[in-house]
């Protein structure tokens, strides 16, 4: 049947459309591609692209041999002779379409996504090739052997069935089909009856593997038609046959292989998830447009885009400027400050002079101005506590910007607080931290030297979620009783919230937008707070044209296309 | 101002200057910077290493310590000479063993974080939320609490089945659907809804951070503008 | 045997820091040196990564390939860095303005782009990925949070405008922590098979 696929989404269109049904993307000047019907009884159906395309890549291969041989049993549908036609290809070649000829071309030359994909699939096949292969030669040795010596013991007075069987090896249509029948009852009686077992040794049943099998059984009969004798043509044409005529060891070898191969494709009968169905159909598709111009990737307007980004950079920065520079300064935020940042603040105010504060030092020199701005007024709050504070990096530069935001907002001698050192890994950091034992109880000493009460509450300043969930699960996996509290960026506040809501973490504020909340602060400079929500406006106003302005893509349907 | 405020200070605009002129295209001022920064960043971590870990760990208890201190650091010196060995083509089988190490502490450390830092804890708050005794903030009604209770529920699990993507093997024979569960199929939509409640949430939480980072730089470049204009 | 001393380290590290979570007190000193090994061993991995980083542009200086002034450049900055992080005293505060100074405004810089960025994308959001339920209820939580950080809604406590902005500001929460639920379990899992010897990752690929 010929379709034509969209060479933007993959999806396939009926002959003569101008548009792609499922994204709206144009179809002219597409090739139709030939696909196997839906109705043919090999056909697996609409769930099962890929299994398509590799199937027909099959038949391909099985009709190109048949073709060449004398009768062919499986004549070629209409529209594959218009394909053979269009293409002109000589008589003597092996049929492939065009677009298969150049797929395989460029896997081949190019290290492209498309080649990377296929030369992955080719090692991994090669690599179960030569597994299997050892293990078959193996088997196949011992199998021989053992109908040798069967064949040698046998008594004149065989029974019927077995007569039977032996004459029938003389036809060649179905010599090897019984040879291996019989082989299989007797010697491997468990393959014979459930070929699943084989998809059982097979480590991850990932859609790779599937590939890769189906991949091998085409291999296996190339590998056969190769095999055959150079100097006599003809025995090219029907391996098999010819194998078994020749009623020698490496001809039975030949049709055991196949068949053993044979039983394992057939045993390929697979249950695909419909994201990974998604991810086939998305390869084929990549596989069958691969002559196609991708519209979406070569951007029609290059020039266009770039400016557009320098213009709203611009204009970010314009704006930005005047309200920092010729702005009103002295607005302060009314209203009520959420939950987090009320628990944050009780915490702070309710410190004593003699309270252990541990400052874990997560985050790097790009939040900086934004945790200044965030930190102030809470270490403020501590250090006129009068608590003891230690801090413990896990971020490389954590000492250093502490020291530059206690010396930048004047807040404290810096040299009063110890530094208990740097961990690279924060996991390490809150594992090792939470198992330490007081100086002076255990030997051997470690090289983390501990004030000697443990801390009242740890604060930890981080700027992504990943370092700051490591002290959280740590601590609170292994000390569950220490308080914890987080002063956050924007950026890791959201992730970071189930932590607070199931109770984990004592309190938190996250962002220039909590901590201008914290009930009764002005240490956020309002004039950053006035730009900040200018920025804001911006954005909204950005996305809103973006909503309004979608391009002439279709809406899409309930599926949305995405997955 | 004093000299060293000035000279930090010129670093610092260029540096700005240079970096954002990236706004305009990809340039040799901005590699520039970004290669200066490289460098500087990879000796800073150098000297922080040497520093922080290499001597309090390794270098002060073998130099310094008691004999006891030195036999426990006999191990880790040599998983250490393991590693650095390693790096010679010809004994690279030796890093096997340092870095086994370094995967099972890694490995338990993510397994204990996960099952008793984030799976349990989370999962116990779901169920908490249909707690009344847990309703502890008196602002909201009991029915919003149910509701609340009854969305996190389901966000949570469609959230889960939205990343199920189990698939299994079955026998050319089996006619039953190739397709995941219809339930499951539902719950995976419900949870690209609250996905993408979840991604929106940190798009603008990293928005917030950018939009600081820009002020910030800002700021800086208009003061030192300003003194430069003013005279300062 | 070769692999099966290697797996037997990765499990029985494992396995002792695991039984750490049970056996706190009588485990801490084992443990702790444990931590202390597996920081030593990562801060030499560190280092070795800068001399791969150095000997790199070294030899690209060295051979004056293309890029080899600016690789000059990191080798001089690398150089003059280690210089003065060894000769002056831990706490210097020129070597503290020496890597802030540099770090600070190059790292910021790079993160105020992104503001750029993000606005030019939040413009072309709708053409990339199309009207589908995500994009939507992205977009529309975009917009919500971005509202609500402008602190303009400000009802009083206990109204129904309050309740209902509260419960909207916590509708991310279910997928933030279905994410962070999904998150742990692909850890558990892949700790898991670690441990057990499925995974090593410690094992070179050639």
């Amino acid at each position: 049947m010929l379709v034509l696929i969209c060479s933007e989404c993959g999806a396939e269109n009926p002959l003569g459309a101008k548009k792609c049904e499922l994204c709206g993307a144009p179809l002219e000047g597409i090739v139709p591609v030939d696909l196997p019907r839906d109705d043919q009884p090999d056909s697996p159906g609409d769930e099962e692209h890929l299994t398509d395309l590799l199937h027909s890549l099959k038949q391909d291969d099985d009709q190109d041999q048949l073709f060449d041989g004398a009768d062919g049993e499986i004549s070629p549908s209409p529209e594959h002779d218009e394909i053979l036609e269009d293409t002109e290809q000589p008589d003597d070649e092996p049929h492939v379409p065009e677009w298969l000829h150049r797929i395989r071309q460029r896997a081949q030359t190019e290290p492209d996504s498309i080649g990377e994909i296929t030369q992955k699939i080719n090692a991994a096949r090669e690599s179960l090739e030569t597994a299997q292969k050892e293990d078959q030669e193996q088997q196949l040795q011992s199998v021989l052997q053992k109908i040798q010596d069967e064949v040698e013991q046998k008594p004149p007075d065989q029974d019927p069935d077995e007569i039977e069987d032996s004459e029938e090896i003389s036809t060649p249509g179905s010599v090897h089909e019984n040879w291996l029948r019989r082989i299989r009852r007797k010697h491997r009686p468990a393959e014979a009856e459930d070929a699943t077992e084989i998809l059982s040794e097979r480590e991850g049943d990932s859609l790779l593997h599937w590939l890769v099998a189906l991949e091998n059984g085409e291999q296996t009969m190339d590998e056969l038609v190769e095999e055959a004798p150079v100097d006599d043509a003809g025995r090219a044409e029907d391996t098999k046959e010819t194998a078994i005529s020749r009623g020698s060891e490496q001809a039975t070898r030949e049709i055991i292989l196949d068949d053993i191969k044979g039983t394992q494709l057939e045993a390929m009968a697979l249950s695909i998830s419909r994201e990974e169905q998604a991810r086939a159909d998305q390869l084929a598709a990549t596989m069958r447009s691969d002559k196609e111009k991708r519209p979406v990737q070569i951007s029609d307007k290059p020039a266009f885009n770039r400016g557009l980004r320098l213009g709203i950079g611009f204009l970010l920065i314009t704006i930005l400027s005047l309200v920092l520079f010729m702005g009103r300064p002295g607005e302060r935020v009314s209203g009520v400050a959420a939950p987090h940042v009320r628990d944050m603040a009780e915490w702070v105010g309710g410190l004593q002079e003699e309270s252990m504060v541990l400052l874990v030092m997560d985050y790097s020199a790009a939040f900086s101005g934004e945790m200044t701005l965030i930190a102030t007024p809470i270490l403020r709050g501590i250090f006129e506590a009068g608590a003891e504070v230690s801090t413990l990096s896990s971020a490389p530069a954590g000492r250093l910007l502490f020291d530059h935001l206690v010396e930048e907002e004047t807040l404290i001698d810096q040299r009063v607080v110890t530094d208990l050192g740097y961990y690279p890994v924060g996991s390490f950091g809150a594992y090792g931290l939470a198992h330490q034992t007081l100086p002076g109880e255990n030997e051997p000493e470690s090289a983390l030297t501990l004030p000697v009460k443990p801390f009242d509450v740890i604060l930890i300043l981080g700027d992504d979620y990943e370092g700051v969930m490591a002290w959280i699960e740590q601590i609170k996996g292994l000390k569950p009783d220490v308080p914890i509290l987080l002063l956050l960026s924007a950026q890791a506040g959201p992730l970071l919230q189930p932590y607070w809501e199931s109770g984990q973490v004592a309190g938190m504020i996250s962002g220039i937008a909590d901590a201008v909340n914290l009930e009764g602060q002005n240490a956020v400079s309002s004039i950053h707070w006035f730009a900040y929500r200018v920025g804001i406006v911006l954005m909204i106003l950005m996305l809103v044209i973006g909503m309004s302005f979608p391009s002439s893509r279709e809406p899409l349907g309930d599926d949305g296309g995405e997955r | 101002m004093n000299m060293p405020e000035l000279v930090w200070g010129v670093v610092g605009f260029l540096l700005t200057v240079m970096i954002l002129s990236y706004l305009i295209g990809d340039n040799f001022f901005f590699r520039l910077a970004a290669y200066l920064f490289v460098g500087v960043t990879a000796g800073f971590l150098t000297v922080l290493i040497a520093r922080q870990i290499l001597w309090p760990y390794l270098l002060q208890p073998l130099l310094e310590g008691s004999t006891y201190q030195r036999l426990w650091v006999l191990i880790p010196l040599l998983l250490s000479l393991m590693l650095i060995l390693s790096q010679i083509s010809q004994l690279r089988a030796l890093s096997r063993i340092p870095l086994a190490f370094l995967a099972g502490l890694t490995a338990a450390l993510v397994i204990g974080g996960a099952v008793f830092g984030t799976m349990i804890p989370q999962m116990r708050a779901v169920v908490i939320g249909f707690q009344p005794a847990a309703w502890h903030t008196e602002s909201r009604s009991s029915w919003m609490h149910t509701v609340d209770a009854v969305v996190m529920l389901i966000g949570v699990i469609g959230t889960l089945s939205y990343f199920h993507f189990g698939s299994r093997f079955k026998r050319k024979t089996d006619s039953s659907d190739l397709s995941r569960p219809r339930l499951l199929q539902a719950l995976a939509r419900v949870g690209e809804v609250f996905i993408g409640f979840a991604l929106g949430a940190l798009f603008a939480g990293i928005f917030s951070s950018a939009l600081l980072a820009m002020i910030d730089r800002i700021v800086f470049l208009g003061g030192w503008i300003a003194r430069w204009v003013g005279g300062g | 045997m070769k692999r099966i001393i290697v797996i037997l380290t990765a499990s029985l590290t494992g396995l002792t820091i695991l039984a750490g979570y049970f056996f706190q007190t009588q485990l801490a000193n084992l443990t702790g040196l444990l931590i202390e090994w597996g920081i030593l061993l990562v801060g030499l991995a560190g280092v070795i990564g800068v001399g791969y980083l150095f000997k790199m542009h070294l030899v690209r200086v060295a051979h004056w390939q293309k890029g080899s002034l600016l690789s000059l450049i990191v080798l001089v900055a690398f150089l003059v860095t280690v210089g003065i992080g060894f000769f002056l005293p831990p706490d210097s505060a020129f070597f503290r303005n020496w890597v802030l100074n540099i770090q600070i405004p190059v790292e910021t810089s790079l993160l105020a782009i992104l503001a750029v960025t993000m606005l030019f994308a939040s413009l072309r959001i709708i053409r990339t990925r199309g009207w589908t339920l995500m994009s939507v209820s992205f977009l529309i939580s975009a917009l919500i949070s971005l509202i609500l950080n402008l602190h303009y809604l400000n009802p009083a406590i206990g109204t129904a405008g309050a309740e209902w902005l509260e419960f909207v500001r916590r509708l991310p929460l279910a997928g933030l922590r279905g994410i962070l639920i999904g998150i742990a379990l692909g850890g558990l899992i892949v700790g898991l098979r670690v441990l057990l010897g499925m995974d090593r990752p410690y094992e070179d690929e050639s």
